[in-house]
């Protein structure tokens, strides 16, 4: 049984992610789907690291939990690790890594089967990624999941100090030279 | 004579006509497949399906005999909330889950004593769990399923397990035709 003190400290992070993830998707590339451009995406692929619509979140399940975890922003509740993975990465970041080959008048697929097609070979066969980005992000994910489980304990104190110290780690260029 | 007459009245009942349909659950956690698996078992066909918000409910015949009314809620765990008002009356429960999610076999044996320890669910309804999705790399066999699940725990509910793959139909009809198996041996216990 969970105690009445943790259900609110449960409560508060929660409501604490949420507003993680409000601000995160008011970043202008996080306002359309990284996949299909519609506005206004609701949900999220956080291993990948990218904001979804409904329909290419329906699209990156079809794809398995190897290669695409979905979750919706509102519908879901969201761990320390997702939101660490997530904050990490976004649309920008994503597109920079699964779309470095893509051809500048490339058009956006439309149709299901046609969007289908066109995840799978961006997330699947990875046509399009530049390799040398992704073993670096892959590096940077590793330091920052090592980061999450490191200062969990500490974290879950509640020392607000570190907290902050490790979001500025997250986003400090010395971690990110690439993006 | 008279006995004789209704005796094969009432097998002819049970095996030939659609008497009113039995209400079937189709719950699982998100992603799990579950609107795949009605689509394919109510047209036959892939759909291309978005996540569940809200439900959907058909009515499929897998045996003669037999309508179900299956419904299909959305897996969402803020959602998941929902699923208690769908639970009376319920005659069965197909339970679908990820085979190659790990990290999520204990989130969906939660969810799945959640949903038979509720007091709306009718005592000792049988269930069939569909371990899906087996054509994808690390996804676990039935049996292996059941220990991670700790399946052999739910003593008080008939149940059985299949290995299921909802994009190529395997073991569908087989997971289903045990469900009716079970639904028809419960509904004679309870009569």
């Amino acid at each position: 049984m969970t105690t009445r003190s943790q259900r609110d400290k449960e409560k508060k992070q929660q409501e604490e992610f949420q507003s993680i993830l409000r601000r995160l998707l008011l970043e202008e590339d996080n306002k359309y789907c990284a996949d299909c451009d519609a506005k206004g995406p609701r949900w999220a692929s956080w291993n990948i690291g990218v904001f979804l619509c409904i329909r290419c979140a329906g699209i990156h399940r079809n794809l398995g939990v190897h290669i695409s975890k979905v979750k919706s922003v509102n519908l879901d509740t969201w761990t320390e690790k997702q939101i660490t993975s997530i904050e990490g990465l976004g649309n920008r970041t994503c597109r920079k890594v699964y779309e470095a080959s893509l051809p500048a008048s490339f058009r956006r697929p439309q149709t299901d089967s046609a969007l289908e097609h066109f995840i799978r070979a961006k997330y699947e066969q990875k046509k399009y990624t530049d390799k040398e980005l992704e073993k670096q992000l892959q590096a940077v994910s590793c330091v920052c999941s090592f980061i999450c489980l490191g200062f969990m304990p500490v974290f879950s104190t509640q020392c607000t100090f570190i907290k902050i110290k490790k979001r500025n780690f997250l986003s400090s260029p010395k971690f990110s030279p690439v993006f | 004579m008279g006995l004789f007459f209704s005796k094969i009245y009432s097998l002819y009942n049970e095996w030939f006509s659609n008497g009113p349909p039995t209400r079937v659950l189709l719950l699982g956690l998100d992603a799990a497949g579950k609107t795949t698996v009605m689509y394919k078992l109510k047209l036959n066909e892939v759909v291309t399906t978005i996540p569940t918000i809200g439900f959907n409910v058909e009515e499929i015949t897998p045996v003669p005999g037999l309508t179900l009314t299956v419904w299909d809620v959305g897996g969402q765990e803020k959602i998941r909330k929902l699923w208690r008002h769908y639970y009376t009356g319920a005659e069965g429960l197909i339970f679908v889950v990820d085979s190659s999610d790990h990290e999520r076999f204990q989130e969906a044996r939660q969810e799945l004593k959640g949903i038979l320890t509720d007091d709306a669910t009718a005592r000792g309804i049988p269930f069939v769990v569909m371990a899906n999705k087996q054509d994808l790399p690390g996804s676990v066999g039935p049996s292996k399923l059941i220990d991670s699940m700790g399946l052999r725990e739910f003593r008080s509910n008939p149940w059985s397990i299949q290995g299921t793959c909802a994009t190529t139909g395997d073991g569908l009809y087989e997971s289903v035709e045990a469900l009716c198996k079970m639904i028809r041996t419960y509904r004679k216990e309870n009569r």
